[in-house]
């Protein structure tokens, strides 16, 4: 019983992500509905790994969009160029993104975020150089990207889709309860909080920052690996700083640092141009008048001020 | 060996147009210790201040440059004011983002106000002029003319001038500074005032050079950031040697290789600068 109770939210939210996609592909334009839960549970996820480098540890990163984009077009070369087997080219879509991800890592890490920052931001443009010149398709990407078959399933409707990007989304929400909650997690907090007392206790700065964005950079090239068949088609637009900062809008939203912060960002930024339909061309002047109050006000976003909240109730409680 | 001269001019030319920006994103750093992603976009700005003031207003292209030299202090003042000073006292990741939000901000803005198709800007100076079989316009002569004026004025106010010792001081040590009684966040304001400035009047003097769009900082706005790093962060002598060693490379490369790679020539010699000396050539700590 106390296991049910102490899992009692992950057991409810299991059997909502069970049941939704099944009764959404009944309803009447649920199709739309399933798109909107599949790009949900794929900003999820980048949010997710992006939040373990800029939320924990603190860093700036800018290249996030562009590992993505490296997983996409790994994926599609290998899957559909050479044929091999989906799950070989996901898997080296995960692993050459944290190749790129050391290579940038390996050198500004060492230095202070600045230089972290610039680094990361010109990783990103290199590769977006290289998805326009040396691609193929150029800028107008990839077209007829196969749908997956995996497990002897044929994701070519939207449900199952959907049940993938869930589950890839559980999966991820997992590993990085599992990395914050564990002596990298603290590591990397303390790291971010003040890495020259963190450095004299002991924490090897640089391994640690280097593992947050491997892991991270992984997360995100298995994910833009997900992406490319589910759209269909890649291409060098998909993958440049404009993703990335819708995604730190999202983190912002959500709350930086926290665990629900990057899917409760997702789910509101990728409904909000949805909502705002006339506005769609210009969504990004919203996410900058998002953003910049969000960071001056509440720092920690909405999950940020619900932990407060609830921190609040819970000392009311022993007062009594 | 005349392509090898037209090449070194034009070098030369792109070298200026490098280093003048850098000046201002140089300055910017200084202050705040973290890039403002959204330098390129005062830039942006500054050009299109001048096309507003030449187009709508009175065709007279000074005109235009005093508009965006105007503008610029306006912007500087309220960017300063309402997106940094509230996290000054805070994690310098929160710097970072909210200049990411101006990038947002700044570039949809103006793709709302002014289109996103590309603008160009006249000014009486475009006129090709021939020195025996070299070609260069008259705006190409005044941007390195005015990146030499620049360059020796902004070293004079800060070595000379009062204030400036107090922007030196303030990006030495900002808690000493203000210890000293230098009124830290006036000074600071005026800094980010002056690079904006800077962005601006680049935006005045390059934007007829090329194209009016409003994504035009972006690429800018990397190769300032490539700059100051392979100077070295904060040094302002790096940057300029850097400018004009980046604005030559990139003009052989584009000459002589091939021309739809040339921004990789900063990417990699800013990636060698990580890995082998990451201070830059003049950078301390």
């Amino acid at each position: 019983m106390r296991i049910l109770r102490r899992f009692s939210t992950y057991l409810i939210l299991l059997a909502a992500a069970i049941l939704v996609p099944r009764l959404l592909s009944g309803i009447t334009g649920g199709d739309y509905y399933l798109h909107l839960l599949v790009m949900i549970s794929f900003w999820s996820i980048l949010g997710m790994s992006l939040n373990l480098v800029v939320g924990f540890t603190g860093l700036a990163n800018l290249a996030h969009a562009g590992l993505a984009g490296v997983g996409a077009y790994t994926a599609v070369l290998l899957f559909m160029f050479m044929g091999l087997p989906y799950w070989v080219s996901f898997l080296a879509a995960g692993l050459i993104a944290m190749l790129v991800g050391v290579i940038i890592g390996l050198p500004t890490l060492k230095l202070r975020g600045v230089y972290f920052a610039i680094g990361t931001l010109a990783i990103t443009q290199v590769l977006s150089l290289i998805f326009l010149n040396a691609m193929p398709g150029g800028s107008d990407g990839v077209p007829d990207v196969p749908h997956l078959t995996l497990w002897g399933i044929n994701f070519a409707n939207k449900v199952n889709y959907a049940y993938l990007f869930l589950f890839f989304g559980f999966v991820v929400f997992i590993i990085i309860r599992r990395v914050v909650n564990s002596r990298i997690g603290r590591a990397l907090v303390a790291v971010r909080e003040g890495a020259d007392l963190a450095a004299t206790t002991g924490v090897n700065i640089v391994y640690y920052r280097l593992l947050g964005f491997m892991i991270s950079a992984f997360i995100a090239g298995i994910a833009g690996a997900l992406y490319a068949p589910y759209m269909h088609y890649t291409c060098p637009a998909d993958w440049t700083i404009a993703q990335l900062l819708t995604l730190i809008t999202m983190l912002a939203v959500g709350g930086f640092g926290t665990l629900w912060g990057p899917i409760v960002g997702a789910a509101i930024l990728t409904a909000l141009p949805e909502i705002l339909l006339p506005l769609k061309d210009f969504i990004f002047i919203i996410y900058g008048l998002i953003l910049i109050p969000t960071i001056i006000f509440a720092p920690r976003g909405i999950m940020g001020a619900v932990s407060d909240l609830m921190r609040r109730r819970r000392a009311k409680r022993v007062e009594v | 060996m005349e392509f090898l001269i037209q090449i070194i001019i034009n070098g030369l030319v792109q070298g200026s147009m490098i280093v003048i920006l850098a000046l201002g994103l140089s300055m910017m750093y200084s202050i705040i210790r973290m890039i403002n992603f959204a330098y390129g976009e005062l830039y942006m700005l500054g050009a299109y201040f001048t096309w507003m003031a030449v187009t709508y207003i009175t065709n007279n292209y000074f005109f235009g440059i005093i508009v965006a030299i105007v503008g610029g202090v306006f912007i500087g003042f309220l960017v300063e004011k309402f997106a940094f000073r509230p996290v000054y006292g805070r994690a310098r990741l929160n710097m970072f983002i909210i200049s990411l939000g101006l990038v947002m901000l700044f570039q949809e803005g103006g793709t709302f106000i002014w289109t996103g198709y590309p603008k160009s800007l006249r000014t009486p100076f475009l006129d090709p002029r021939r020195f025996g079989p070299y070609v260069i316009t008259d705006q190409r002569i005044i941007v390195v003319v005015v990146t030499i004026i620049a360059v020796v004025a902004l070293l004079l106010f800060l070595n000379r001038t009062k204030l400036g010792t107090a922007m030196r001081a303030t990006a030495g040590n900002r808690l000493a500074a203000n210890f000293c009684g230098i009124n830290v966040p006036r000074v600071t304001s005026y800094a980010f005032i002056i690079g904006t400035v800077i962005a601006c009047i680049c935006g005045a003097l390059i934007g007829p050079l090329l194209m009016l769009f409003p994504l035009m900082g972006a690429g800018m706005n990397i190769r300032s950031l490539i700059v100051i790093v392979i100077g070295g962060l904060g040094s302002i002598h790096g940057a300029i040697i850097a400018g004009y060693v980046l604005g030559m490379a990139e003009s052989f490369f584009a000459g002589y290789l091939w021309m739809e790679w040339t921004s990789v020539v900063g990417y990699v010699a800013l990636v060698a600068t990580l890995y082998l000396k990451p201070t830059g050539l003049f950078g301390r700590e």
